[in-house]
């Protein structure tokens, strides 16, 4: 046992000095901020997936009660498109079809939702009335909103200009070598893998405030961001100026997970009124709103194959990704299933790998970065597949794994499919969460779940994923004239706890207790640049330049000290609040400091250059109860023993990891975004829309097998998404093994709300 | 969605079709109806209040009576604006069938609805739809009875 538990630096237990404010309702999110005489914005969106229209009445409205401004496509001529940062690769002899994303349609709308116009009044009700009283005329259009029917030859086309649904294909690994160890297997396994589209349901829907003023030419955004710099970059892209025309500011952020790290039409509109009109200009979504505007995640049909030798060993992997767009190029829309795939193979030492990914436009919202981004999609379906290969094979799931794992002495490890992997212990990992979980008394809970009339089964997934991908970060550290210290970084906490993290390495460097520390985020003016938060960045790459940028200020600190008193540098120590002169009694205040060192002393600048993503890994353990008779499903235990290198705050990682599997299972288990067969989006509020609650979370046991990253300067791995993408895996492992043992189902396509399994279950009993 | 029903009415099948091609007959049974013109021959404009589940709106409907064969059959194709609430646009067959004590009403309907009332109220749209056919027919019988009761005995 450890006797003292660490507070600070790297390893300290700190709570989340964050929490008492936001959980007592004293944070300040975008919709919190008004400025007086602020007007408010409301968007006329439309009903139908594929339609022509004409506005025939605009006059009624622009003449009612409180109307400043209406906007239609031809007032924002000048403006757009929503820009794409980030295009896959399209294969050789492939075309690359890429949308126009208009701010407002013209003449055409491409899905529910689409923006047709924009209201701005006095009051949200004044724009409410008038946005209804503009009159529509439709003319609707055939529509298809899955992959499956739009990449038929016979599908209506989203884009028809493109004679095709398909917006771009990449291509992964070696096919040649691929069809060689398929015409060598002995057994092949096969799968075709739903993943089903999601939606991002952070607690705060997103918002936007925005002011122009005529005197500097300059706008002002405040509006809930995973990171304002990109967020500036693109608005400026939509509105056509200069970027440093614009600060973006992002104050509390009630969660991201993908989808607010892009700009959407609304933040450049809402800029483009303020300006037009003089007046500060604000829009908040609505709930429903949210859930046919904001960026949807996953909805990709992965067609899966691997070739087995007779004993289990794999030889090759083939798949084919169809990747749903949705009707628009996202930011990163095209670039999330190839990036995704990258990470194809997981965990396994497959010699061969051969990936085709098509990404597809439909008539829905369009997809983007979700929760792993791809990286979920790519686990799910090898996982899955390994299962599937057991069973081709007569093999245990672990067995199976066993076989074919890279081995530790295999690192660096080139995964064939782009990715070079630093370290894992897969075996031993595997182990300590067999053991954990009590494998081998999986055998009587079976026949206790038996006997109650239930079925039960256990899944295991090993997931690797890329994180912190190639970039860089600065830390700027001050030691203000109040003796504070304060640090300005261009990642953005959206809830994480990046003050007690970033504070508790400052903390343990300079001696001082975290309420002498302040984190500044969101402001684009304070800090030139900035990556912002996405892909697990924060700690890996954050955390290295704070520590540096803490040393740099330190060792300046001791510098004048040791200057002033005439002593070496080794005997002057930062603790408790002051600078000491070991084995003297003489101190010396950071305010007596601040006031005496020269302005350029008390500041530095640490930096993070990250040249390749780190790979956090981990087997999840998972074994769950299904009642053959309602379907309805329970996940009894999930048991994870994770690789993150090294952990700078246990108690946050903890936090993030159930907040993760929270997301996990949400899609394993209810949620669904689901579109009819006429492209209507039948689940766009929380009463069709299925979200985890506490009650089916299971509790989770958690245990760390931590290997230090050889990619990343202080050896962390990073944990944000890897809860999710290790959980729906092994969930959906568990759910599958339970119906193979009791009706030999193999495929199920998630979530496994009781009416699919119900349903998995009749048409066995059926057959 | 599609929603069928039949009633008996007690009364001769010409009663049944003078009536339901009345347009202060039909304002009268339709549930939440607040206006209905008939701006031409079988082409009527109505405005319509009506709750699905959360969603409350007013309808605009345009409704069009086709494929008339009296007295036996009509189409009514039509399309219901409800504003920010979305759309609905569908039709109903309605077959009338003369029976030794009335006259025997069946109907099939085809709609389909966007937007909100999509979004929000697709779970609970079909029992909408039933509750107010069933709530129209129970008006239109009673309405139907009283007229049948003031009006001269028509012989068949």
């Amino acid at each position: 046992m450890v006797s003292k538990v660490k507070k600070f630096g790297v390893g300290g237990n700190h709570r989340r000095v964050e929490d008492d404010r936001l959980t007592r309702g004293r944070g300040t999110y975008t919709d919190d901020v008004s400025i007086a005489g602020e007007l408010h914005a409301v968007f006329v969106r439309s009903d139908y997936p594929c339609a022509d229209f004409v506005i025939s009445d605009v006059e009624t409205a622009r003449a009612m009660d409180g109307v400043r401004l209406i906007l239609t496509a031809s007032d924002v001529a000048e403006l757009g498109p929503v820009p794409v940062q980030v295009r896959a690769p399209a294969a050789p002899g492939t075309s690359f079809n890429e949308s126009q994303y208009p701010l407002i349609c013209e003449g055409e709308v491409r899905k529910v939702g689409d923006v047709v116009a924009m209201v701005v009044a006095e009051t949200k009700s004044q724009a409410h009335d008038a946005a209804e009283a503009i009159e529509i005329d439709y003319s609707p259009k055939a529509s298809v909103s899955d992959v499956e029917t739009a990449v038929r030859s016979d599908a209506p086309l989203v884009w028809p200009e493109f004679g095709t649904n398909q917006a771009c294909e990449s291509r992964l690994g070696n096919k040649e070598a691929t069809d060689k160890a398929f015409a060598a297997a002995s057994k092949t396994a096969k799968l075709c893998v739903r993943h089903n589209r999601l939606i991002s349901n952070y607690m705060e829907p997103r918002a936007v405030l925005a002011s122009y003023d005529p005197g500097t030419d300059r706008y002002t955004l405040i509006l809930p961001s995973q990171g304002v710099h990109v967020m500036r970059e693109m608005i400026a892209e939509a509105l056509r100026i200069d970027q440093f025309k614009i600060r973006v500011r992002t104050y509390d952020v009630g969660g991201g997970f993908g989808p607010k790290y892009f700009a959407y039409r609304d933040y450049p509109l809402v800029a483009f009124a303020a300006k037009k009109l003089g007046t500060p200009v604000k829009w908040t979504a609505t709930r429903m709103e949210h859930f046919v505007a904001d960026a949807h995640g996953r909805d990709v049909v992965v067609f899966a194959e691997m070739a087995l030798t007779d004993d289990g060993r794999i030889l090759g992997m083939r798949s084919e990704w169809l990747a749903n767009l949705g009707a628009y190029m996202s930011q990163y829309g095209s670039h999330v299933p190839e990036n995704g795939a990258t990470m194809a193979p997981g965990v396994y030492n497959i010699p061969a790998s051969d990936v085709v990914i098509r990404a597809i436009y439909t008539n829905t919202t369009p997809t983007d970065a979700y929760r792993g981004a791809g990286r979920p999609e790519a686990t799910l379906t090898v996982e899955r597949l390994m299962d599937e290969a057991a069973r081709v094979c007569g093999l245990e799931p672990e067995e199976i794994r066993r076989i074919n794992y890279i081995r530790p002495e295999q690192m660096p490890f080139d995964n064939g499919t782009g990715r070079r992997y630093d370290s894992g212990e897969f075996e031993l990992q595997l182990d300590a969460a067999l053991t954990a979980a009590d494998r081998v008394g999986f055998a009587d809970r079976l026949e206790e779940s038996r006997r109650k009339g239930k079925l039960r089964g256990i899944g295991i997934a090993t997931y690797i994923e890329a994180c912190a991908f190639a970039g860089s970060e600065d830390a700027h550290l001050s030691l203000t004239l109040d003796g504070q210290f304060s640090l300005k970084i261009g990642t953005q906490n959206n809830g994480q706890g990046h003050q007690t993290v970033y504070g508790q390495m400052i903390a343990e460097i300079m001696g001082v207790e975290l309420s002498c520390i302040e984190v500044r985020q969101g402001d684009s003016d304070e800090l030139e640049k900035g990556g912002g938060t996405a892909g697990s960045r924060s700690i890996p790459i954050g955390v290295p330049a704070v520590s540096e940028a803490s040393e740099k200020l330190s060792q300046a600190i001791r510098a004048h000290v040791a200057q002033k008193f005439d002593v070496a540098l080794e005997d002057v120590t930062l603790s408790d609040g002051l600078a000491r002169i070991d084995g003297t009694n003489k101190t010396i205040s950071f305010t007596d400091l601040a006031a005496e060192m020269q302005e350029q002393d008390r500041h530095s600048i640490g930096t993070c250059v990250q040249p390749e993503p780190t790979y956090p890994n981990g087997t999840h353990v998972c074994e769950v109860e299904v009642c053959p008779d309602t379907g309805e499903t329970s996940v009894q235990s999930l048991v994870i023993v994770d690789d993150f290198g090294v952990v700078v705050n246990p108690v946050l990682l903890e936090g993030q990891i159930q907040g993760g599997v929270a997301q996990g299972l949400g899609q394993a288990m209810m949620e669904a975004a689901v579109y009819d067969g006429d492209g209507q989006l039948l689940t766009a509020s929380f009463m069709d829309y299925a979200m985890p609650r506490a009650t089916d979370i299971p509790s989770i046991t958690l245990h760390n097998r931590d290997v230090p990253c050889l990619w990343n300067d202080m050896g962390i791995k990073g944990a944000g998404e890897a809860g999710t993408i290790g959980a729906t895996p092994a969930i959906a492992n568990a759910i599958v093994d339970a119906l193979y043992r009791a009706y030999g189902v193999r495929d199920f396509d998630l979530p496994a709300t009781p009416h699919r399994v119900w349903r998995a279950i009749q048409s066995a009993e059926e057959r | 969605m599609n929603i069928e029903g039949n009633y008996t009415l007690n009364m001769p099948i010409e009663s049944v079709w003078h009536l339901i091609n009345d347009p202060s007959v039909l304002r009268d049974c339709i549930p939440g109806c607040e206006e209905l013109t008939e701006t031409s021959a079988g082409h009527f404009e109505a405005v319509v209040r009506l709750k699905v589940g959360p969603v409350k709106a007013k309808f605009l409907g345009d409704v069009q009576m086709v494929d008339a064969v009296p007295p036996n059959r009509f189409r009514l194709t039509g399309v219901g604006k409800g504003g920010v609430a979305g759309m609905a646009t569908g039709h109903a067959d309605v077959e009338l069938v003369a029976t030794d004590s009335g006259t025997e009403l069946s109907y099939h309907a085809d709609a389909k609805v966007a937007g909100k009332l999509a979004q929000l109220g697709s779970r609970l749209i079909e029992s909408t739809a039933r509750k107010l056919a069933n709530q129209f027919f129970e008006n239109f019988e009673r309405l139907a009875s009283e007229q049948h009761e003031m009006a001269p005995k028509i012989e068949v």
